[in-house]
């Protein structure tokens, strides 16, 4: 996918061709999720919805663009739950989306969640594991 | 790369290019046949990437004739699933052993766990070997988020719990592995029976055991989407009618001759499998050379 990215992160090595090198499959599904960010130029909270999400990252729009790796905190409510579940994670990209204006604008992030050793030890982490797995098969088998 | 040479391939293109291929999953899953193993030749390809996958990460030693081959596989009972891509290459395979006097293979560690269902009068199924090729999936990503490596396997499971369904009594579906795979059986809720141990049939490495009530996963279907999925059509016993049965010089050529596991194994063991082959003659198959 072309991605433009405002502030991007260092090139990685180029993927072997034979593999399939696609990260997690990203699932377009809405969440609410509240985040804070922990930006250079200071932290950013908010309260919004996802736009997608995949079980390594989830993908949300905020109003100002974000260095690449911040650091962020993030609570997700999964269908059917009253809970929030909670995360940490890097800020992974970010663009700018622009609106009719070209003074207006939104910024999509995409944020990798940081990946427990063991799944299984961290609760959120393993019903995140699951909801993305139900999800993916609904999406393709169901 | 276990690939079987069983047919040209349709586009042999697209199987070398079968990893960066941006295909959808749908038709990524459309050329993939689910089945269980038909004749030696595929037994012996899901066997070598049982071998070659784990190979890489630890769980076996070497050996001469680079496949994960056990007594359990000269049973008749012993059943092998495989996933195969157009016919020729093979992304994934699973077996189940039933119990029988030669024991399930997790009864190395948790023999007294599994003593336990069977004094319940539970028949026992084991899932074991499961491995998905690498070669074509890379090892990036967690196999719960891969989308074409999670609907291969559970896609890989429907079948096996068709078959265990429509061709066996089997009440429990039982399995031992490895910690880190622990959210897959998780997911598929199989509960748990026995803690953490370290598991000489993985090469030291630790391993967990879980037990699945099959009775109870009718339950699971009207809420659970795997299990909806499972129960999606009633199975039938017809696509299990074309089953490998080993011949006696199958025997003797994988248990005597490659492996030597049949001379090694105990003359109560010798004697179930020669009952389980009332035609053939043990005496030949275990000659020597």
């Amino acid at each position: 996918m072309r991605r433009t990215t405002d502030r991007t992160a260092p090139p990685t090595p180029p993927p072997r061709a034979d593999i399939d090198q696609r990260t997690a499959e990203r699932l377009p599904v809405t969440l609410p999720v509240t985040y804070t960010i922990h930006d250079p130029a200071g932290p950013i909270e908010g309260t919004t919805v996802t736009s997608n999400l995949s079980g390594t990252g989830v993908g949300f729009r905020i109003q100002q663009p974000v260095a690449p790796a911040s650091p962020c905190r993030l609570r997700l409510t999964l269908p059917q739950r009253t809970d929030p579940l909670h995360f940490t994670g890097r800020v992974a990209w970010c663009r700018k989306i622009p609106h009719d204006s070209p003074q207006t604008f939104e910024v999509q992030v995409g944020l990798a969640l940081s990946t427990p050793a063991d799944v299984r030890e961290e609760p959120s982490f393993a019903t995140y594991c699951h909801f993305v797995a139900s999800e993916l098969v609904k999406r393709y088998l169901g | 790369m276990p690939t079987l040479s069983l047919s040209s391939p349709e586009d042999p293109q697209s199987l070398t290019l079968l990893g960066r291929l941006r295909e959808t999953v749908p038709a990524f899953l459309q050329p993939v046949e689910f089945r269980l193993v038909q004749s030696r030749q595929e037994l012996e390809a899901a066997l070598r990437l049982v071998y070659d996958e784990y190979l890489k990460r630890g769980y076996v030693t070497p050996n001469a004739q680079r496949l994960k081959l056990s007594l359990h596989h000269a049973l008749p009972a012993t059943t092998t699933f495989i996933a195969l891509r157009r016919r020729t290459q093979l992304l994934a395979t699973l077996t189940v052993i039933e119990d029988s006097p030669l024991k399930l293979p997790m009864d190395e560690i948790y023999h007294e766990e599994l003593d336990g269902l069977r004094r319940q009068g539970r028949h026992l199924v084991e899932a074991t070997l499961l491995a998905l090729n690498t070669e074509c999936f890379g090892r990036g990503v967690f196999t719960m988020f891969h989308a074409k490596k999670l609907l291969l396997t559970l896609r890989l499971f429907k079948v096996m719990f068709d078959y265990l369904r429509s061709c066996t009594k089997a009440d429990d579906l039982v399995a031992c592995f490895n910690p880190k795979h622990a959210i897959l059986y998780d997911f598929l809720e199989l509960k748990p029976l026995g803690g953490r141990k370290f598991y000489a049939g993985a090469n030291g490495h630790p391993a967990l055991a879980a037990r699945l009530n099959i009775a109870e996963t009718k339950t699971h279907a009207t809420w659970h989407t795997a299990y909806a999925f499972f129960y999606g059509k009633t199975p039938s016993p017809q696509p299990f009618a074309k089953r490998l049965y080993l011949s006696a010089e199958d025997l003797r050529e994988l248990f005597v001759l490659a492996s030597r596991l049949l001379p090694s194994a105990s003359p109560a063991e010798v004697s179930h499998l020669a009952s389980c082959y009332p035609s053939y003659d043990f005496d030949t198959i275990l000659a020597n050379r």
